[in-house]
């Protein structure tokens, strides 16, 4: 191709990478000055989801972290899609929320454009090339379960870009407990009350085996009919309730005497001030 | 804009040891194969192979993956290293190859498919973690098998070993390779390598996955055995999955697709139990 603008004219738009030269000195010596990089904040996070006889289920649990705070008690991680497809975010919230968004709108263009009700494979792969063009730098981990014209489906999309199919799948800090309890009971063909025990056994086991979980269960259920969100289905940390009232009943302190003294009225002044 | 604050003030250091139980390394580390993957010629097709074992750190990420990547009817590649680089690489090699034999109007060589992931692999030699094993069959020279290692190298090769746990069994390979073997000698030299490589690496392991295609009536076939690594290598636990003969191949790998994710030779019931651990 023909360059046809002089080599002289100012580089107009596109990305500016100066700060990154700023940054990386910065930080090379940000112990020196006493400074620490930011952190984009990731969610300490159980997600899970599998299928079975009838469609898949997703779990998630609800607890949002920033360090050691939990910055949210009750969140949403199952995040809609489409009609027929939801989602589980884990790592970096933002990311996980923003690249949920972007892949919903998408997905619904799609299925404007196509005509048809969009498919779990089509989200997977508008994701995971996403991903792959950020080289992991969207630090999203995503399980998306869906029913389609395909059947019930469940992939995990790792922040890389990679992507499996599975009939079971956990990701986050909480899924070595959640896997192990889906790996020990997991079996094809579940009923729905099954299926929604276990999903809520593996993720009730991150969230007792991992600080960055908790709060309880939310669960998305997703059948050829259509999806289902049940928020908060169960409940893990409630607070403590007091076992008796530690308030003084009245009367504990004896009176031993009472005195009135009555003042006299000696003066009274009234001063007016300058109020705008 | 939390965090910009954080960062200039100064007084600000993490509560010791705080953040580590929330944000493990083998969370932000990258999914990599962490492979052994196998093809070997033989008069009229390929013999391939890979574990099922896909690694986030010591973590394992995926233990029933499929490193056996169809980019055409009669080509397949084995892939090893980064996981969403070779997936990718697969995809974009998956595309060009359709296209291309949409223009040809024939099936495409082998070696054209393995040209193409040469390309890749060699322009983005900088950015990319991936060695792919191209092997397949095709009209004009039969069974063919090409490596394509990091940088972007691409060599045929009668059979080929690769991934992290191939260093283990170049000996058992070179030793025991003769030319000339048949289609079930080059089954079960590849058996017998994937078994010994899993049983030494780390991060190859799991189910081995081994897929046979060459040229059968007019439809290419393909089965999957599932078998015990280790000394019990010699009682192949193989199990015909599908053996179509009319059978288009895309329509036998989508119902092997489904079959093999349910891993019908693994009971649910004892689903986390491992050969491995089991023996030892």
């Amino acid at each position: 191709m023909l360059s046809t603008g002089s080599r002289h004219d100012a580089p107009q738009g596109g990305f500016s990478f100066e700060n990154c030269l700023r940054n990386n000195s910065i930080e090379a010596n940000a112990s020196a000055l006493g400074l620490q990089p930011p952190k984009a904040r990731k969610t300490g996070t159980t997600i899970a989801g599998l299928v079975y006889k009838d469609g898949v289920i997703l779990g998630a649990d609800r607890r949002a972290t920033d360090d050691m705070v939990v910055a949210d008690k009750n969140c949403a991680k199952i995040h809609y899609i489409s009609d027929n497809i939801y989602c589980c975010g884990a790592g970096v919230a933002a990311d996980a929320e923003y690249v949920t968004n972007l892949l919903s709108s998408n997905l619904a263009m799609h299925a404007m454009s196509t005509g048809r009700p969009p498919r779990v494979c089509t989200a997977t792969r508008i994701l995971k090339q996403l991903l792959y063009r950020y080289r992991g730098h969207v630090g999203a981990s995503i399980i998306i379960g869906g029913y389609d014209v395909r059947g019930p489906h469940i992939n995990g999309v790792h922040p890389h870009g990679s992507t499996d199919n599975s009939l079971f799948t956990a990701l986050g800090s909480g899924a070595h407990a959640a896997i192990a309890v889906l790996e020990d009971c997991y079996k094809p063909n579940m009923s729905l009350e099954e299926a929604k025990q276990l999903v809520t056994a593996s993720i009730t086991a991150g969230i007792l085996g991992d600080l960055g979980s908790g709060s309880g269960v939310d669960l998305c259920v997703i059948t050829r009919e259509g999806a289902q969100v049940l928020r908060g289905y169960t409940q893990t940390e409630t607070k403590g309730k007091r076992s008796s009232s530690y308030r003084y009943p009245r009367g504990t302190t004896a009176v031993l005497g009472e005195t009135v003294t009555a003042f006299d009225l000696v003066e009274e002044t009234v001063q007016l001030m300058d109020v705008e | 804009m939390m965090a910009a604050v954080k960062m200039l003030s100064p007084g600000a250091a993490p509560l010791s040891g705080g953040g580590e139980s929330v944000e493990q390394e083998w969370m932000s580390r990258e999914v990599t194969t962490g492979t052994t993957i196998m093809a070997v010629e033989f008069d009229g097709g390929v013999v391939i192979g890979a574990d099922s074992r896909t690694t986030t750190g010591a973590y394992i990420a995926n233990r029933v993956t499929d490193k056996l990547t169809p980019v055409h009817d009669r080509i397949f590649c084995c892939r090893s290293g980064s996981a969403a680089d070779t997936q990718a690489i697969a995809d974009a090699v998956t595309y060009q190859l359709g296209f291309h034999s949409i223009e040809l109007g024939t099936l495409p060589l082998v070696h054209t498919a393995a040209n193409l992931f040469k390309e890749m692999c060699y322009k983005y030699r900088e950015d990319l973690m991936a060695g792919i094993i191209v092997a397949g069959w095709d009209q004009r020279k039969g069974g063919q098998v090409y490596t394509v290692p990091m940088g972007g190298m691409m060599v045929h090769q009668p059979f080929s070993i690769g991934g992290s746990g191939s260093s283990y069994i170049y000996g058992y390979v070179d030793s025991t390779y003769k030319t000339g073997m048949t289609k079930e000698e080059c089954l079960k030299f590849t058996a017998n390598a994937l078994a010994l490589a899993m049983e030494r690496d780390g991060s190859s392991g799991g189910r081995h996955s081994s897929g046979r295609h060459h040229r059968s009536g007019c439809g290419a076939s393909e089965h999957r055995s599932s078998f015990l690594p280790g000394k019990k290598q010699e009682e192949l636990r193989a199990r015909v999955l599908v053996r179509a003969r009319v059978l288009a191949f895309r329509e036998s790998r989508k119902i092997l697709g489904l079959m093999t994710t349910c891993i019908p030779g693994v009971r649910w019931s004892r689903f986390h139990w491992r050969p491995l651990q089991w023996e030892t």
